[in-house]
């Protein structure tokens, strides 16, 4: 049954939505009455491997792409789609003022030291492994250990020390997470034995609590604002319109539909909606010499930030490399392992002319516009050959080869079309991930990043989300 | 122009060999190319017999329709394919060279040559379709912490 009013009213049950409830629930007194709204399905693990499928709803076919050479790949399900494969770099300290180190982006309203203690509650709950290598200041160890390399990551991390790590990830390195090992099979989307961190598995008995009404199928159409606050939230369930009055409203429904039902809602800020943006993957075949690969215990075995930051980031973006260890052999008699892939991870700067807005001809729909890559981005494309280059000097690389991209690439992790910053004419939610008006009214999800960093967006968005559910509290 | 029976019989030759390739264009069966590919690259070891076809059936089950529809245009190299390829005058993100590759590792990841420390003197034995969606841990190379 729909409640016809709650204390606080979450749209979504992805990671963001999910970290911020597991905070919000710490502080809520024992008569909260929390409502959650989800679009989409639970669908049965079993099933979900039968079928090949994350979840049976696709963004792509829920939105008007004005510009279908970039395509968008986010599910809708329980537990945020759970296509993630479980990578989880923290943010580079630098990555949150690139305006004033060097002239480019926007700096975040907040620091590496303020979501430092948050990166490691994350890291706890999702069972992260890792090992403490890189430029990230760490107030306690990983809590569990990294995974191992393959041969490949072996001779990167030698050739930089300091600078090449096992990849931390969600993916269980020891039966202490309470999920089995992850055993490499490298399908990480969908994991078959339950070894990666996914709400929808881990997070389930969060969602039994006794102050939580968890309704599925329930598409959210508008936040009713009035007032300047939040007086409830409007939804479509089952055929039939309904609505919920609430004290306080927390969207988190990705960076496509978020934008979307604030547009929708009447809210009309500057920054609203455009900025879209995400990381560009770009990926390298690579033969090796005399150099056995395929070694290491986990899907992309190592991470490198050599490229990451520096005074290069004027003109050109910084990147992750990662190395995969997927056995793809190479159709060669005695030296079936001697290849490579290797990708790299591109930061961006976003543009406010890629968005996100309400498509004219459907209204129940949004539209969206990426025509092409900034000039920033093309720089980074344009400078991997050399970076290849750059890599041989420590690996045996016999030839390689760029992938082309289709259709414009990208890493499935839309970000930036609610952004935080300081003034309100540039930005649409504060530090706290408020709304700089309607301050009952908290956005989640990588919509709220003013930049593009390298790295993958999901833990990070989940310490935004815990940190701005403490906040409301203190 | 002197229609010569050499003539009629270059002219019917081609006709025929035009009809042929565009049956095999259109309705080629994959599976050839695939036991193709795999009796080059590993034809020399010791298999059971029947393995390459067994083994390409469930390969074409899990292949997107492009990859069929490459596989069916290989097909129409026929015999030759068992014999020769461009393999090695291709970049490494080659569609051709990945999906040999391809055939090629899913066929050894699906046997115990790995296990067997890839020795080319022992015989293979064939397990079970390579399936990393399956619940096992088939990956023979990777290393637990």
């Amino acid at each position: 049954m729909s409640p016809e009013a709650a204390s606080a009213v979450v749209v979504g049950t992805g990671f963001a939505s999910s970290f911020f409830l597991a905070e919000y629930l710490r502080h809520a007194p024992a008569n909260a009455r929390i409502l959650v709204l989800e679009r989409g399905r639970r669908l049965d693990p079993a099933l979900r491997l039968q079928r090949r499928l994350s979840f049976d709803l696709d963004v792509g076919n829920l939105i008007v792409n004005r510009t279908p050479q970039k395509r968008w790949i986010q599910n809708i399900g329980f537990g945020g789609g759970s296509c993630w494969h479980g990578l989880t770099p923290r943010m580079h300290p630098n990555d949150f003022r690139t305006r004033s180190l060097y002239g480019i982006g926007a700096d975040w309203p907040l620091s590496y030291g303020d979501l430092e203690p948050y990166y490691v509650r994350v890291e706890e709950i999702m069972g992260i492994s890792g090992a403490a290598v890189g430029p990230y200041p760490r107030s306690r160890p990983y809590p569990h250990p990294p995974h191992r390399m393959s041969a490949v990551d072996e001779l990167l991390a030698k050739r930089y020390p300091g600078q090449y790590m096992p990849s931390p990830s969600a993916r269980s390195s020891s039966v202490a997470t309470g999920r089995p090992v992850c055993c490499g099979n490298g399908v990480c989307s969908l994991c078959p034995i339950g070894a990666k961190f996914q709400v929808d598995l881990h997070m389930v008995r969060m969602y039994e609590d006794p102050r939580i009404t968890l309704l599925l199928g329930a598409e959210v159409e508008r936040v009713d604002v009035q007032a300047g606050r939040v007086a409830g939230v409007q939804y479509r369930r089952e055929g039939r319109e309904q609505y919920v009055r609430t004290e306080l409203a927390a969207v988190g429904a990705h960076a496509i539909m978020t934008p979307f039902i604030l547009l929708r809602s009447g809210l009309r800020d500057r920054a609203l909606g455009r900025y879209l943006n995400e990381q560009i993957l770009c990926s390298v075949r690579v033969d090796l010499d005399g150099v056995d690969n395929y070694g290491g215990g986990q899907q992309s075995s190592g991470l490198g930030v050599m490229f990451l930051d520096g005074a290069f980031r004027k003109e050109r973006p910084g990147c992750l490399v990662e190395s995969w260890n997927v056995p793809l052999l190479r159709a060669a008699r005695g030296r079936w392992r001697q290849r490579a892939r290797i990708l790299f991870a591109f930061e961006d700067i976003p543009e406010a002319d890629n968005y996100v807005g309400i498509a004219a001809e459907d209204p129940a729909k949004p539209e969206v516009h990426y025509p092409r890559h900034s000039p920033y981005m093309q720089a980074g494309l344009a400078s991997v050959s050399g970076l290849v280059q750059e890599l041989a000097r420590a690996l045996p690389i016999e030839s390689f080869e760029i992938e082309p991209l289709e259709y414009l690439g990208g890493a499935a992790h839309i970000q930036g079309t609610t952004r935080m910053g300081q003034d309100p004419a540039d930005s649409v939610v504060d530090r706290d991930l408020r709304h700089h008006a309607i301050r009952n009214l908290v956005v989640l999800g990588s919509g709220t990043f003013p930049t593009c960093p390298a790295a993958n967006p999901t833990l990070t968005l989940s310490a935004l989300a815990m940190r701005a559910a403490e906040r409301l509290f203190t | 122009m002197n229609f010569t029976r050499r003539k009629f019989l270059l002219a019917g030759f081609a006709v025929g060999a035009a009809i042929f390739a565009a049956y095999k264009w259109r309705w080629g069966d994959p599976s050839e190319a695939v036991v193709a590919i795999l009796k080059r690259r590993v034809g020399y070891l010791k298999v059971e017999p029947g393995t390459f076809h067994d083994f390409a059936g469930r390969y074409l089950e899990q292949r997107s329709e492009y990859q069929k529809r490459l596989l069916r245009r290989l097909s129409l190299l026929g015999p030759a394919l068992r014999f020769m390829s461009p393999y090695r005058w291709l970049g490494p993100a080659h569609p051709l060279r990945l999906l040999e590759d391809s055939v090629v590792s899913l066929y050894l990841l699906s046997t115990d040559f790995f296990q067997n420390g890839a020795d080319e003197q022992r015989a293979v034995t064939y397990v079970s379709f390579y399936d990393p969606y399956s619940a096992e841990c088939r990956n023979p190379f990777a290393r637990k912490p």
